[in-house]
């Protein structure tokens, strides 16, 4: 999620094109993360150490990590935690900028920080850099602390965990009612009142489907809501197995789905979050009463 | 091999279990979509297991597993359930249910289960 919504933060303030967004993509998928860049990004390096060390490198068979301490410039703990953060989204995204020449790893702090402060999110900055996926939710969601949170984040990680990684959340508003000809959805009822249910304009609810299922479906038909449905009752239990550690009890209804028009509404606002999955925008809804 | 019956109202989920079951080298002798359907098939096919989900219409798991086993108090029955219902799984396990699997179905723990009744 760091690298699409990083990305589009990017894009659109003009920091790179399309164009540089699709190449960055590649390499970000395939790069390894040199331990020099991150020591520089870190401030655990100087530019000009590292270059020292890179440029030693060059001439005699050692590792960065054991050419840094020989140096005196780093620890065998500074290397270890370096060594850790490798395999780190935001690590990732700085060393594709970088080797595309588009940013050296401080502008990608600069411009990182400025994303984060868009959101409102510089109390979770570490957890963003992580690539956390419940903290860039819940800054996507339209009001802080609030009862569909932990629902949210449980969709859209379980999402990330069964269907695809190559997803991201777009902002959230809270709504009435929600209408369309093909909503899957359950209720559950007990200590909560819980609603919650996906739909997409397009064929993009397939994703879910098939992600689920693990075979192919034709078109949007009932069939196919049935898998949603299916994952969504996955959702659900996972939920209220989190409301049981606060003694909270909830039962799951069967889930609903019909391929006709209608509409779902609640006791109070429904949350309604678009979240798209390689491209295609599934709209996922909540309401916690 | 055993002869199974699988009782679930998702089409896909009885697609998927009949999928896993087919290839691990059981047969699927029928499927039923609620409890009431699923007791009646029971009571006729007389399968060697039958797997029951939880949350179902007409008649929930739970309470078709009561009947089948007033029918059948040997019966071999599998709760397939998602998570967060675990008094219900509980509560079936009390009632004489063998064991349950969660969804979404993962291949090897659905084998073992399965191994393990079957011999």
């Amino acid at each position: 999620m760091l690298f699409e919504l990083f990305g589009k933060y990017l894009i659109d303030n003009k920091k790179i094109d399309e164009d540089q967004y699709n190449k960055l993509e590649e390499l970000y998928l395939s790069s390894r993360v040199k331990l020099g860049l991150i020591a520089v990004a870190e401030r655990m390096l100087t530019q000009e150490q590292a270059d020292e060390i890179n440029a030693k490198q060059a001439i005699i068979d050692k590792k960065f990590g054991d050419i840094a301490i020989e140096l005196g410039y780093l620890t065998a703990y500074h290397v270890s935690e370096l060594l850790a953060k490798q395999g780190s989204s935001y690590m990732k995204m700085c060393q594709a900028l970088s080797d595309l020449g588009i940013m050296n790893p401080q502008e990608t702090e600069r411009e990182f920080n400025a994303f984060v402060f868009e959101l409102d999110g510089i109390e979770v900055i570490n957890e963003l850099k992580a690539d956390d996926v419940d903290a860039y939710t819940s800054l996507y969601l339209p009001e802080k602390y609030s009862n569909y949170e932990v629902l949210m984040q449980i969709a859209v990680r379980t999402i990330s965990r069964i269907v695809s990684n190559r997803i991201y959340v777009e902002k959230a508003e809270k709504v009435p009612a929600v209408s369309h000809k093909a909503i899957s959805f359950q209720t559950m009822h007990g200590d909560k009142k819980v609603i919650f249910g996906m739909y997409s304009d397009d064929d993009a609810i397939l994703k879910i489907a098939e992600g689920y299922a693990k075979f192919e479906f034709d078109q949007v038909d009932e069939d196919a809501l049935d898998a949603v449905g299916e994952f969504i009752n996955v959702i659900n239990g996972l939920y209220a197995t989190a409301l049981s550690y606060n003694d909270s009890k909830v039962e799951l209804d069967v889930p609903d789905y019909r391929l006709e028009e209608r509409t779902v509404s609640a006791q109070s606002d429904l949350c309604l979050m678009p979240v798209v999955i390689e491209d295609k925008k599934v709209y996922l809804f909540a309401s916690v009463n | 091999m055993a002869k199974v019956l699988i009782v679930d109202d998702s089409k896909t989920s009885r697609r998927i279990l009949k999928n896993f079951l087919t290839q691990f080298g059981h047969e699927v002798i029928g499927e039923a979509e609620n409890g009431e359907i699923g007791v009646e098939m029971y009571k006729n096919l007389k399968p060697d297991v039958v797997t029951l989900d939880i949350t179902m219409p007409v008649m929930d798991g739970v309470e078709a597993l009561g009947k089948i086993k007033e029918f059948d108090k040997d019966a071999k029955v599998v709760m397939v359930t998602a998570a967060g219902q675990r008094d219900h799984v509980m509560g079936a396990i009390k009632a004489g249910a063998l064991e349950f699997v969660t969804k979404p179905f993962e291949e090897n723990i659905l084998k073992k289960v399965f191994e393990k009744i079957c011999v």
